[in-house]
């Protein structure tokens, strides 16, 4: 037998509404990670164009399919975080124009997305920026969405142990990044 | 400041970047979605099918919405002032790849989705096959390409949320390992069990029949983390090594032992080396495993002058490049050494030997290396060159050896994508590089050089993907075939055309009307762009003869495009059921059209 069935414009209209409902999180899921919400805008219509170019792969029958959006969402971001690395930020090459533009539409909130420029938090996000892109993530989930260990496990589909070390691996290099920071400072 | 207090500042800081709502960005998800779904079958007149046209058409449907968003990022930016060519994002587009690197006998391999592309001539013309690429470019977990002919393939599966290929799971069916000894024109697999644990498998192969494969696992830390009081409870990672002496069809364990890793290559028949990966190098620290016995017995290999076990908190150790040897006892490597901190700089450590890797002695590093959070990309070609990939705010160049490290210099570059970065860099020989860089959002481009990394230029892989032919026997590779063109549609509307048969060229007349009769059709259009897994192989003679007409008149026999066609809603007596995949097939100039059984 062929295996259609996930094409059938009965299931289109299922994977539709499964991504659309799942932009808001997606939306916060990628600004948590990235530390930019105009940014992650693009994200997310990245990571939508991939699912909806792989939903033959979905399970509904998973229970999880909810979660097989958020993981191309979080590996979209990997992506990014990742190109950003070889780019690193800084107000000169932080953004393109069509982010800039998008950015003046915004207006009304003036930190979001620049907490990289906050003199408030300058030293946390040079410190973050630089730590490997998968303690970001973990990071993006544990402090931005508040997520519990077991939480995170299970959206990456990885091991508590795992995700539990990232954590605490990836906080002793802010840390240290910090204290690195601050003696620079002083001196 | 206390865990309490920074775990509360970042908490505060995270939510400068919750954002206000998402009310807009919804809408244009639900815009973008609607665009993707909008050629709804209807009634279709048979005269006036094109199968190219119904092809782009569907192709160009998320092309069209994808571009505009796309093509800023890849746009030709000005250089940072450094002469030669600017970089050239129209036909980066077709130089996307997955991966790439050496074959072992020379040559440059390239995996882009589903085509295992091959080079002898540095580039100048390729050969293309498919690659058992579960649908689209995927992550590749592990590919060794020997020769034009004989690759082998371990494809992580990509997509989250399906079964994984492999799996951690301490026994039962592991993985699969493909191959091919025919170019990637068919492929074999070998489904691989045992009770040993692989998280992370990688291939070496010295010939067409003897190869091996180490299946490893990283370190875990201890239950408080990777920090140095309790990094004696870690748990140290361990890999089992396969071999094959037919190819690939069959696998046997050799061997294992503690401490090695995924970093694997084998010299000979009969001398593997492994190195622990980056976080086991870090809770283990960083050693150099080998085997002189095929894999059956491991011991360190010293690499004199490293940091010994346990690393500082924050370090990245790890081999670089290498193992290579250019006669039986002469070889090189390259450790990257960075250790973490607001002082620390990333450095390249070459070791060489002269009695077959039984000692290696530290040469000279190099001191032109900018520090840039993270280890460079490292190349060692032989006995005399060396290179080193500098990141940078923008692409940099290189820092080159002629002399094996004792002395260094500094090479421009021009040609790459502003803002970006190697990924990976090596040569074929002294002129000739390739690299892989960053060229867009999520893309990768292969990069080739005849100068030495002086200036670059995007590959250029010909008509070669349109000669991949896909035997009707393999209709996987079909399928892979038809995903893998619409996903490249998707990133770039100019690599739809260029991928056009040169009939379906003809019929449109230029790129600019093909472009317009897809935004035409695309809104118009009665078709969808859908892709099936044909499981029956019908008879073109068992269609009308108009359908057989329009079907013959409308494609290039030559060329292997996989075309799925929904014929919903036709009222072509002889058409079985509603979709349709038509494959040309190139060898024998045939069509094949599979049909689903109702």
């Amino acid at each position: 037998m062929i295996e259609l069935a996930a094409v059938q414009p009965r299931d289109d209209d299922r994977v539709a509404e499964l991504l659309l409902a799942g932009v808001p999180e997606a939306h916060r899921l990628a600004s948590s990670i990235l530390r930019d919400p105009i940014g992650a805008e693009d994200a997310v219509q990245d990571a939508l164009v991939r699912a909806w170019s792989r939903r033959r792969s979905i399970r509904f029958d998973s229970g999880q399919p909810h979660r097989w959006f958020m993981r191309i969402v979080v590996n979209v971001c990997r992506d990014e975080l990742r190109r950003r690395r070889r780019q690193p930020v800084s107000p000169a090459n932080q953004r393109d124009e069509p982010r800039a533009e998008q950015q003046a539409d915004q207006g009304a909130h003036p930190t979001a997305g620049l907490g990289w420029q906050t003199a408030e938090y300058g030293d946390l996000d040079r410190a973050i920026g630089r730590l490997k892109e998968d303690d970001q993530i973990v990071l993006g989930l544990r402090f931005g969405r508040d997520l519990t260990i077991p939480q995170i496990a299970a959206q990456l589909g990885l091991p508590e142990g795992t995700i539990k070390s990232r954590v605490h691996y990836a906080l002793e290099h802010v840390r240290a990044a910090l204290d690195a920071d601050r003696r620079a400072e002083e001196r | 400041m206390n865990t309490p207090d920074l775990e509360t500042r970042i908490r505060s800081y995270y939510r400068t970047f919750e954002p206000d709502d998402s009310a807009r960005l919804t809408l244009a998800s639900a815009r973008l979605i609607e665009d993707a779904r909008r050629p709804q079958p209807r009634r279709w007149g048979l005269q006036t099918l094109r199968l190219a046209a119904t092809f782009a058409a569907a192709a160009a449907l998320l092309a069209v919405l994808l571009l505009p968003r796309f093509a800023p990022a890849v746009g030709p930016k000005p250089g940072t002032g450094s002469p030669g060519p600017t970089f050239d994002a129209t036909a980066a587009v077709n130089a996307q790849v997955d991966e790439a690197g050496l074959m072992r006998s020379g040559g440059i391999w390239a995996v882009q989705g589903s085509y295992l592309l091959t080079s002898t001539d540095n580039g100048a013309s390729w050969r293309a096959g498919t690659f058992p690429s579960p649908g689209g470019p995927v992550a590749v977990e592990s590919v060794f390409v020997l020769d034009q002919d004989h690759a082998w393939a371990i494809a992580s599966t990509p997509i989250p949320g399906s079964v994984p290929t492999a799996s951690p799971t301490p026994s039962g069916q592991l993985f699969v390992v493909n191959r091919t000894s025919d170019g990637g024109r068919t492929w074999q697999s070998t489904p691989i069990s045992g009770d040993f644990r692989c998280d992370t498998a990688t291939l070496s192969f010295v010939d067409a029949a003897h190869g091996f494969l180490m299946c490893s696992y990283g370190s875990t830390s201890g239950p408080n983390g990777q920090n140095n009081e309790v990094r004696t409870q870690a748990t140290k990672g361990a890999g089992t090594v396969l071999r094959t002496d037919d190819g690939g069809a069959t696998w046997s364990v050799a061997g294992s032992a503690t401490g090695l890793g995924s970093q694997f290559t084998a010299s000979d028949a009969s001398t593997l080396w492994s190195a622990p990966d980056y976080d086991s190098s870090n809770l283990t620290g960083p050693t150099l495993y080998v085997s002189r016995d095929a894999g059956v017995s491991w011991s360190v290999a010293p690499l004199p002058e490293l940091p010994t076990a346990p690393l500082p908190g924050a370090a990245d150790v790890r081999v670089a490049a290498g193992p290579v040897f250019w006669d039986a006892s002469n070889g090189a490597i390259a450790v990257s050494v960075y250790v973490w901190g607001s002082s620390a700089q990333p450095a390249v450590w070459f070791y060489r030997t002269s009695d077959a890797g039984r000692s290696w002695t530290l040469v000279k590093q190099p001191t032109e290396v900018p520090a840039m959070g993270g280890p460079q990309p490292v190349a060692v070609v032989g006995k005399v060159w060396a290179a080193i990939g500098i990141n940078g705010n923008a692409f940099f160049g290189m820092t080159e050896s002629s002399d094996f490290g004792s002395s260094w210099a500094y090479v421009p570059g021009s040609g790459m994508p502003q803002n970006t970065a190697f990924i990976s860099v090596d040569f074929t020989d002294k002129s000739h590089a390739l690299a892989t860089v960053f060229s867009g959002p999520g893309t990768r481009a292969l990069m080739l050089s005849t100068n030495g990394g002086r200036s670059w230029h995007p590959a250029d892989f010909g008509d070669a993907r349109t000669k991949v032919s896909s035997t009707s026997a393999d209709p996987t590779a079909a399928k892979n075939l038809a995903e893998e063109f619409e996903t490249m549609a998707v990133k770039g509307p100019q690599s739809a055309w260029a991928m056009l048969s040169t009939y379906s060229q003809q019929t449109f007349g230029s790129e600019s009307q093909f472009a317009t009769a897809e935004a035409t059709l695309a809104k118009s259009a009665n078709y969808q762009y859908q892709v099936g897994n044909p499981t029956k192989i019908a008879d073109l003679s068992s269609f009308s003869q108009t359908l057989r007409d329009d079907l013959t008149k409308s494609a290039d026999m030559s060329r292997a495009y996989v075309v799925v066609v929904s014929f919903a809603g036709i009222s072509e007596p002889l058409v079985p059921s509603e979709e349709i995949v038509v494959a040309p097939i190139a060898a024998s100039g045939e069509w094949r059209v599979w049909a689903p059984t109702p």
